[in-house]
């Protein structure tokens, strides 16, 4: 579970940060132009944006709420007397569905592997029609399960050349589906 | 029966054959991968298909690949406790303790015996109740169909997840999803933001390749660390044989039980597999003489869900062909699958390409078999895919993810789009947000808005259309009952004066 008073806060920002989009989002749908009628294509948009905007505002609400659990009490023990609909999470007895153990302590999510591999992932996609998807994956391969935290340089280069020739030889052999060939020669 | 019988016999030729087997085996190979569930299976395997022109071929792969993907994530569930999806979330829960204590093997085998109980019967459930269904579809209007897909999606976010707020603001933002492109009816463009890429709309395929892939590799790599690398050996006990006397004894309520559940739930339009596996769980905790072994790992709670997962997709399969609404994400994909082939699922389908129809509903059948006959004496080999290092593992997800996007296609741009789907997916994994809703919202609504449109412009802008047919006021009181239900218990808590208890109904897992 997540700290009560950090989660709280991320929780307020999140929720006025979706009430921001869904605020300009409805005022881009309600300034198009065209048919607003009951038949016409602009009434949509401006249905689901007032339905962000709506839901948007509540989940900010139910998180301003104070809670029975006062910030700062540590690890959140969810008062049976709370009625924030956010708040119903375990059933008593219920198990952990992520699968940790009772005792497991909670570990904190890290950001950098996450933007690593995005990072990787947008060189990869701007790579894939100059290099061609073989040399493009090969290094992506190397390069992700680096970040992602592998330590066994030659095992991942072995895989990071055999498994994009085996991919782009099947693809543009068996199947006749197009892929870069870029600089690779076949 | 005799289209049945000619079902059978396209599926028998030994290529049909040849294709439910490479279905399977792929199913079950992408399925075995950790935190990969069925839905994200069909996705990354939609490209495979892309070269094929035989729409029968590939749709009796998909069924195998269907059933691969979800017997493979049972065995994830009970040998590694990461259930793909949320279907697979009650399994995991005994199995894993069953695993933990040497009966990795009765779990195996009860979860694989039991999903071919429930799918044989499910299949002989689908094969009578699909026709006659597609018939009282034909005369199904617009306003109905509009009615239909309200109610698919109010039942959906309504009893799936544990926060009502957040499963509204997935839905919406697959909604608003659905929104962006050029308007089917008058060709005027929303959302676009002066772009050429988002006049086309957003693909299903990139939507979901987005989040369940890339949105999920990222998530996984944020908590890479905490993440269970240990696979637990099949091999501890010490009995020879798959399941003892005793298990089988115990099984096989469970799973006609959870058959009995499942279908039922799967064809209602009501999110697919996720309340019924855990109603089952539920149940058969309650009147269990075992009781006591829950949560130590009772083969009970590992037999039922997985016969009612199972039953569920055939059940699934009733409102995805006969009226073209798909109930789960899974069915969201078969949907876009068929979209691909210019085929479009309705009463029509029956009419037009029966023998496709049939085809596919014998393949389960043959898919079924196949699948017993493949796992469990290949459990050894399944097992060595789960033993794939985990940063080489994600790092080719991405690869295919990417390949799958740009592949189908045929754009970087676009592969940008999932990418930052990816992101927002992480972010939504990150605070708590279910999945499935996105891509619900993102077929159902456009679905809902031309059928609402349609109904209106044969009344001329009448809006009595929707209720003046007893059919469609019936459906529209049903997505009332719908959104009621979760709130019974804390209403009747109100009226007998108690202080309201704060719990809603809720079965499943977020996602």
């Amino acid at each position: 579970m997540r700290q009560a008073s950090q989660g709280r806060r991320t929780g307020v920002v999140l929720a006025a940060g979706l009430l921001v989009v869904g605020v300009l989002l409805l005022w881009s749908a309600a300034t198009a132009e065209g048919d607003f009628g009951l038949q016409g294509p602009r009434l949509a948009p401006v249905v689901v944006t007032v339905a962000w905007v709506v839901a948007a505002a509540y989940y900010l609400f139910t998180e301003l709420r104070p809670r029975a659990d006062a910030p700062g009490t540590g690890i959140a023990a969810e008062a049976p007397a709370d009625s924030t609909e956010e708040d119903d999470r375990e059933e008593p007895g219920e198990h952990d569905p992520e699968g940790h153990e009772p005792g497991e302590a909670e570990i904190k999510p890290g950001w950098r592997a996450p933007a690593g591999v995005l990072g990787t992932l947008v060189g990869f996609a701007i790579a894939l029609e100059y290099a061609g998807f073989v040399v493009s994956a090969a290094l992506f391969i190397v390069l992700t399960a680096r970040v992602l935290g592998s330590r066994h340089l030659v095992r991942d280069v072995i895989v990071a050349i055999v498994l994009p020739i085996a991919i782009y030889l099947s693809f543009t052999r068996l199947l006749d589906i197009f892929l870069p060939a870029g600089v690779f020669p076949l | 029966m005799s289209e049945l019988l000619g079902g059978f016999a396209t599926v028998l030729q030994p290529e049909y054959l040849l294709y439910a087997a490479i279905g399977v085996t792929l199913g079950t190979f992408v399925g075995v991968l950790p935190g990969i569930g069925p839905a994200l299976t069909i996705a990354l395997l939609l490209p495979v298909t892309f070269s094929l022109d035989d729409p029968i071929g590939t749709f009796i792969m998909f069924a195998g690949i269907y059933y691969g993907a979800m017997y493979g994530g049972s065995t994830t569930s009970i040998l590694l406790n990461t259930p793909g999806e949320s279907a697979s979330v009650a399994t995991a829960i005994e199995g894993y303790q069953m695993a933990r204590r040497g009966r990795a093997k009765a779990a195996l085998a009860t979860a694989a015996i039991g999903s071919f109980v429930a799918g044989t019967i499910s299949t002989l459930l689908l094969s009578l109740f699909a026709q006659p269904v597609a018939k009282l579809a034909t005369t199904f209007r617009a306003a109905d169909y509009f009615a239909l897909a309200l109610l698919a999606m109010v039942a959906v976010t309504a009893l799936v997840g544990r926060s009502l707020v957040r499963g509204m603001l997935s839905l919406i933002f697959g909604l608003f999803l659905g929104v962006i492109g050029i308007d089917g009816l008058t060709g005027q463009a929303r959302f676009t933001f002066g772009t050429m890429e988002l006049l086309e709309g957003i693909d299903v395929v990139v939507v979901i390749v987005g989040l369940f892939a890339i949105g999920e590799t990222l998530y996984i790599a944020s908590r890479m660390h905490s993440l269970p690398e240990h696979v637990t050996p099949i091999d501890t006990g010490s009995s020879k044989t798959w399941l003892s006397k005793d298990d089988w004894r115990r099984s096989w309520g469970p799973w006609l039980r959870g058959t009995a559940v499942g279908f039922p739930f799967g064809a209602l339009p009501s999110g697919g597999a996720d309340v019924p596996t855990f109603l089952s769980y539920t149940y058969e905790k309650h009147r269990s003489k075992n009781r006591a072994q829950f949560g130590k790992g009772a083969i009970e709670g590992v037999a039922g869900p997985e016969a009612a997962n199972n039953a569920a997709f055939s059940g699934v399969l009733v409102p995805l062909l006969t009226l073209g609404i798909p109930t789960s994400a899974t069915a969201a994909v078969m949907l876009a699958a068929f979209q691909i082939f210019n085929l479009q699922p309705g009463p029509q389908l029956f009419d037009r390409s029966p023998e496709l129809v049939w085809a596919l509903i014998a393949s389960l059948y043959v898919g079924n078999v196949l699948l017993l006959a493949l796992n469990l004496p290949l459990i050894r080999v399944w097992v060595k895919v789960l033993q794939i290092p985990r940063p080489i593992l994600y790092a080719g997800i991405l690869v295919f993810a990417t390949l799958g996007v740009y592949a189908a296609t045929g754009s970087v741009n676009q592969v940008f789009i999932a990418y930052v789907i990816g992101v927002i997916g992480f972010g939504m994994r990150h605070f708590d947000f279910p999945i499935a809703p996105v891509i619900l919202g993102l077929i159902l609504g456009p679905m809902m808005e031309l059928q609402f449109r349609r109904a209106l412009l044969v009344s001329n802008g009448d809006l009595t259309v929707f209720v003046s047919r007893p059919l469609t006021a019936i459906l529209l009181a049903l997505v009332v009952v719908a959104l009621v239900v979760p709130y019974l218990p804390r209403i009747v808590a109100r009226l007998r004066g108690r202080p309201a208890e704060t719990k809603r109904l809720t079965f499943a897992e977020d996602d």
